[in-house]
């Protein structure tokens, strides 16, 4: 009787999926409240942990990231960051749609590479430029 | 002991060729990074069919195998993590006999995932990585539903074969 209940679907397997959805559904939604809905004004681009640049939203730019494992061309057009370019293995992050908003990242996890988008400092520091102008 | 040399070489030759399956064809379901782990199946199948050491020697011999034939160095770290994390929480929750075959398949893939998550974090030091956990935790009950669902319906026919044979 044991036996034959352990190869049919039980209450507690239900139970446990939607528990676990349930908890997902919870942390995603803790994670965007910790981001909050903020704009960016930052890209913080790290690789393997260690950061190698930090790069303004509002200019368009190519950035062309050389790592031990391979290159990535990271392009800042119109405030979205977009992974250009890359010779890594799965090209997850090419395909990957561009990012604006605080909290949003583009991983390359061939090559180490993260990259983020912080609040950053770069709007305060121009409205501290106005104010001493004024 | 021939017979469960040859029932482990089994199980460890399908698990490879599940792995090599999901290495040319992805089921990535449109998501990348996720996957079905069909090879899983062969791990939860075997979990209620043989016993747990011969379970963890074919887990291992597939991840070592498949990593030297389709992976490199990098894809083995993570392999062997979400494998034998799995692999253990499995174990966990078969023993306390609450569960079905689906419910433990459930919590293989997704602490499989949540496994994933760690290695990564590790591999490319940062926490950042954690914003996918809960994506990849509901594509674990999706696909540790399918694979328990699968394994379910084949091991009575197992069983009822292995009986037949041998006693």
């Amino acid at each position: 009787m044991k036996e034959k209940n352990i190869f049919r679907i039980r209450f507690t397997d239900i139970f446990l999926a939607v528990a676990i959805i349930i908890l997902s559904i919870l942390i995603f939604f803790y994670f965007i409240k910790r981001n909050g809905y903020a704009i960016g004004n930052e890209v913080i681009i790290s690789v393997a942990g260690k950061e190698y640049g930090k790069y303004s939203l509002k200019e368009d730019t190519v950035i062309n990231v050389e790592t031990d494992d391979g290159y990535n061309h990271i392009e800042i057009k119109n405030g979205i960051v977009h992974m250009q370019e890359a010779d890594c293995t799965d090209l997850y992050c090419v395909n990957q749609k561009g990012i604006s908003k605080k909290g949003e990242t583009i991983v390359c996890l061939p090559h180490k590479i993260v990259i983020e988008i912080s609040e950053g400092n770069v709007d305060t520091e121009e409205t501290e430029i106005d104010a001493v102008a004024k | 002991m021939a017979r469960r040399v040859a029932t482990v070489g089994a199980f460890v030759a399908l698990a490879l060729i599940f792995s090599y399956v999901e290495a040319i064809i992805p089921f990535n379901f449109g998501i990348p990074g996720i996957k079905l782990g069909l090879a899983n199946l062969v791990i939860v199948t075997g979990l209620y069919f043989l016993n747990y050491k011969d379970v963890c020697i074919i887990s291992l011999l597939r991840i070592f195998i498949s990593g030297l034939l389709f992976g490199n160095g990098l894809s083995l770290i993570y392999s062997i993590s979400g494998g034998l994390l799995s692999l253990i929480v499995m174990i966990i929750f078969k023993k306390t006999n609450i569960f079905s075959v689906v419910g433990v398949s459930i919590v293989g893939a997704v602490f499989h995932n949540i496994s994933q998550i760690i290695a990564a974090a590790f591999v490319i030091q940062t926490s950042v990585v954690v914003i996918y956990l809960p994506i990849l935790m509901i594509a674990g009950v999706g696909t540790g539903f399918l694979i328990g669902f699968i394994s379910s319906n084949l091991l009575p026919i197992l069983i009822k074969q292995n009986t037949r044979q041998f006693h």
